[in-house]
């Protein structure tokens, strides 16, 4: 090493143990020492005195504390987050905060999912002859099927008689609550209200007269679906359980639509 | 080891069960969190959203919860991963854009002395925020929290050595900085006067 260097790195470590100095981070004989030094060297106390008038100035920025409303605010917004996501902390890693639809959290995906696990699973049952007398065909033209919240207490419209024209595999699952019924239809597509029953059921009471009259509600096919759940990084925030299991109802769906 | 620190046995607490102590130490360190966040990020409403979730990750964290080190020191590790997560994004708006949003030093009519030091406050502000993200962050938590070099280096994950070094170099940059702020004010004034 040559003596240029031994001297800029004796002066480096000189410099940082100035630092340490005005931090406290020198143990008594060390800063005893050092203030030894400085009586002897009046570069050395200079250059002292212009790091603590740093490290002045950067206190005084601690001095204001932060108003209280701020505080309250975060307060509240951290309550409302521990109150709407209470499975999120069981990640280990988190992204950060950023608003999310409604559909995209996680109780709502494993609802909806399972309820259209659930579909499909009867459609197989009646499909293959083991399926109660609940299952009806509908004509090609009827309304398709749409997923509803249907809340226990609300009374639903009563189910006229379908006159049957052609078979069609279109589901039509009522509540248990309103057997033989059909509810209202409703725009929520996932709903985070567990007091709710989430069903498949026809969108609206179907009447032979009446259903050229009906424009058809189209649910988006198993690639839609797959796309809009990608748009809207689903996947990424779920695990990889809840990642299968979402493929593998698209991909139940997609079975059925092509039967 | 670290069951005389008063926040860890809130936290010790909070993980028992008891909500309010989980309260207690949102009280005592949401501001001198929010103040770090500020420092190390630039924007008022991005650090308020920093100090939240890492508000939430201690609550959500709790039942793991062992104290290996102060609670503080826990908790500004967190809160510094997140912040340098942030830093890390690049929708992230320019730091100095934002100077006016986390400007401690309050407006209105004052002498010549406050407008001199709140210049001077601005210009240690400015000089700090052009700093590299983990000088800054040494240099604020020792020198202005007074945190030690090893609480530091277990918050930013590095050695003593390298705080050490982080730090002495922050704190160098300011005073040339400064210096040379200084300089340019005098200048200023002898052109006033002449």
């Amino acid at each position: 090493m040559s003596r240029d260097r031994i001297k800029f790195v004796n002066e480096s470590e000189e410099e940082e143990e100035l630092s340490a100095f005005l931090d406290g981070e020198l143990s008594f004989k060390e800063e005893e020492a050092f203030r030894i030094r400085m009586t002897q060297d009046s570069a050395l106390a200079e250059r002292c005195e212009a790091l603590a008038e740093v490290n002045g100035a950067l206190q005084s920025m601690v001095e204001p504390a932060p108003a209280p409303e701020r505080l309250e605010r975060i307060h509240q917004a951290l309550r409302a987050q521990l109150t709407a996501e209470p499975f999120a902390g069981e990640m280990e890693e988190r992204l950060p905060l950023r608003s999310a639809p409604l559909w995209r959290r996680g109780t709502s995906l494993v609802g909806g999912g399972a309820a259209l696990a659930a579909g499909v699973a009867l459609y197989l049952a009646w499909a293959t002859g083991s399926g109660s007398g609940r299952l009806e065909l509908l004509p090609p033209e009827a309304p398709a099927l749409t997923q509803v919240v249907v809340p226990q207490e609300e009374p639903a419209l009563p189910l006229e008689p379908v006159e049957l024209i052609a078979p069609a595999p279109v589901l039509s699952l009522a509540s248990e609550a309103s057997e033989g019924e059909a509810a209202t239809p409703s725009e929520t597509f996932y709903s985070e209200n567990e007091e709710e029953q989430t069903v498949l059921v026809q969108a609206e009471p179907v009447i032979p007269a009446a259903v050229e009259k009906v424009d058809p509600v189209i649910l988006p096919d198993a690639d839609e679906q797959l796309a809009i759940a990608i748009e809207y990084e689903m996947l990424a925030d779920f695990d990889v359980i809840s990642n299968l299991e979402l493929l593998e109802v698209l991909g139940r769906i997609e079975a059925v639509e092509s039967m | 080891m670290y069951q005389s620190d008063p926040d860890v046995v809130l936290m010790l607490s909070f993980r028992d069960g008891d909500e309010a102590a989980f309260d207690q130490l949102f009280e005592r360190w949401a501001g001198p969190l929010l103040r770090y966040m500020e420092r190390m990020v630039g924007d008022a409403a991005t650090a308020e959203e920093l100090v939240q979730e890492a508000f939430f990750r201690v609550h959500k964290a709790r039942s793991r919860y062992e104290p290996r080190a102060r609670f503080s020191t826990w908790l500004y590790r967190i809160a510094t991963n997140l912040a340098l997560n942030e830093l890390k994004r690049p929708r992230r708006r320019h730091f100095h854009e934002e100077e006016e949003n986390v400007g401690l030093v309050s407006q209105g009519p004052s002498s010549e002395s406050e407008m001199d030091a709140r210049k001077k406050g601005t210009a240690v502000e400015q000089a700090l925020a052009d700093l590299p993200e983990r000088q800054r962050m040494a240099l604020w938590l020792s020198a202005a929290e007074g945190h030690s070099y090893a609480e530091v280096a277990s918050v930013l994950e590095i050695t003593e050595k390298a705080v050490k070094a982080l730090v002495h170099r922050g704190r160098t940059a300011l005073v040339e900085r400064l210096g040379s702020y200084e300089d340019d004010t005098r200048t200023t004034v002898r052109r006033g006067v002449a």
